[in-house]
């Protein structure tokens, strides 16, 4: 009995055995051919509330957005007053009269810029409004929604 | 043959190539500003205080007060029945002189008044000077431009509100 189970164990490793006569290799290079880019997200809306004549600035609320960008991948922003072709770099501030309350106010960014890590990375539109502004308002209260240069550019320069 | 066809323009291509922006690309969002303006006390009108604290003021007797020490600031005109005229400047245009402060004045005077006769010449037949805003006169808008005008007769840019 042990005899037979020996001669069975020798019969399946002769067939487990490797069954090519031979063997060769070669090596292959993958290129891969990386195309770096930013994408930002929608900017939400910079708000001002002012009274008018106040005697302090008035700093505004809002104006977050978020950038997404290639590992190690430095990027800068510009910011442009109205939404004429962007032409980067930008400025790293704008001022702006509105044309509705005749209020003035600078806008600029929480940072001039970043070093991507391949996540979203939170930012914000900062804007400051002048203090001793009167403005122009024929009720108790306005806002600018008539006005026609309310909305700007943010750029992404990478 | 052909380098010295290039040559001239090379240092512009170089400049151009130096002038290139580094950045491989931009993207671009939408940045809207809203603005909410109140006004003072968060009505339409803003009382003026007598001018002196705890004395009533003099029947009929309106006061100017300014409502900042900013150039451009908004001036109130309010009388003892409690009305009032705010003033301020054209939007986008300036507003001097009528801020409480000295400024300077410009008058006209009609050629045949004794006071036009008294009073001393300019190379433009006006009366300028400084003094300090203690009335001020606003004028119809929609006035027309009537023959014998000067130019110192049209109207103020004034914007009123009671």
């Amino acid at each position: 009995m042990k005899r037979i189970i020996a001669a069975t164990a020798v019969a399946a490793a002769l067939a487990a055995g490797n069954a090519q006569a031979g063997s060769t290799s070669g090596q292959f290079t993958v290129n891969v051919t990386l195309t770096s880019a930013c994408t930002v997200s929608a900017v939400t809306a910079v708000d001002f509330a002012y009274t008018s004549l106040q005697g302090a600035v008035s700093n505004a609320t809002g104006g977050g957005y978020t950038v997404s960008c290639t590992n190690t991948l430095p990027y800068t922003f510009g910011l442009q007053a109205g939404t004429g072709a962007p032409t980067p770099p930008g400025t790293a501030t704008i001022a702006v009269t509105d044309n509705a309350v005749n209020l003035s106010y600078t806008l600029g960014t929480s940072a001039a810029g970043g070093t991507g890590n391949g996540v979203a990375q939170s930012f914000n539109v900062t804007g400051t409004m002048a203090a001793s502004q009167a403005g122009t308002c024929a009720t108790a209260s306005c806002t600018n929604a008539a006005a026609t240069n309310k909305t700007h550019t943010l750029i992404v320069n990478y | 043959m052909r380098s010295a066809s290039l040559a001239p323009v090379l240092p512009a291509l170089m400049a151009l190539l130096a002038g290139a922006p580094s950045w491989a690309g931009t993207t671009e969002a939408s940045v809207t500003v809203g603005i909410t303006l109140s006004q003072p006390g968060g009505s339409g009108v803003t009382p003026v205080p007598p001018s002196t604290p705890g004395q009533p003021q003099r029947p009929g007797v309106c006061v100017s007060r300014s409502l900042s020490e900013q150039t451009g600031a908004v001036v109130q005109v309010a009388c003892d029945s409690g009305q009032f005229v705010s003033i301020e400047a054209v939007p986008g245009q300036r507003f001097l002189g009528v801020h409480g402060g000295a400024f300077r004045y410009t008058l006209s005077i009609a050629k045949d008044s004794s006071v036009y006769e008294a009073a001393a010449n300019d190379a433009f037949g006006w009366r300028t000077g400084w003094g300090t805003v203690t009335m001020l006169r606003l004028y119809d808008l929609t006035q027309p431009n009537k023959p014998g005008d000067v130019w110192a007769d049209r109207p103020l840019e004034l914007r009123v509100s009671f």
